[in-house]
């Protein structure tokens, strides 16, 4: 069986790819792609702590979370679509409505 | 036509809020609390268990959200609908 540790290890990774992609990428589609690496290392995290703790709840907990990514995803894509209507490009640099 | 608008969403929102004030009262389940041990479930079996007893109401919850999300992904997409100040007469998508 394997430890409860590397499973961890393998979600902090994946929760680091996520977070450096959103801090460099500046691609909108690129960014919202390393938001759900960062969800699904959480989700592995989850996992990892129901197996060793022998509980269902944390199974249950992940399925909630794949629910609100998929939610999130829908909603996050509307609005890039309507961002490349309005500005033809989807870089977030680009994107400087709010400065002044 | 804005008025039955937001009539109707109140009386969801009332709807959603009944649901969970009664299903609080349950401690948030309509079974049991945690379901008795089968002979050897799967771990499928068992989580489906959970789902339609122990969190029965965030279930319900969460497909609200989906069609909330679904929803608002089209409206979001569409486009707007009134036209933009200083343009002319957008094409009308309703």
């Amino acid at each position: 069986m394997i430890p409860a540790s590397w499973a961890l290890l393998v979600s902090g990774l994946l929760f680091t790819i996520g977070v450096v992609g959103v801090l460099v990428r500046r691609n909108a589609i690129v960014i919202f792609m390393s938001v759900e690496l960062m969800l699904n290392a959480g989700n592995l995290a989850f996992i990892a702590f129901a197996r060793s703790m022998n509980s269902l709840d944390g199974q249950v907990i992940v399925f909630f979370v794949m629910a609100v990514a998929a939610a999130e995803v829908a909603v996050g894509l509307a609005i890039i679509v309507n961002l490349f209507r309005l500005r033809e490009s989807v870089f977030v640099d680009e994107i400087n409505l709010l400065k002044g | 036509m804005v008025f039955i608008r937001r009539f109707i969403g109140w009386l969801v929102g009332a709807i959603v809020v009944t649901v969970a004030v009664l299903l609080l009262a349950n401690r948030w389940a309509l079974g049991p609390a945690s379901p008795p041990p089968q002979t050897n479930p799967g771990n499928t079996q068992a989580l489906g268990e959970l789902l339609y007893s122990r969190f029965l109401f965030p279930f319900e919850i969460t497909s609200l959200v989906l069609l909330v999300a679904m929803v608002g992904a089209i409206v979001i997409s569409k486009g707007r609908t009134t036209p933009r100040h200083g343009e002319p007469q957008a094409e009308e998508t309703r």
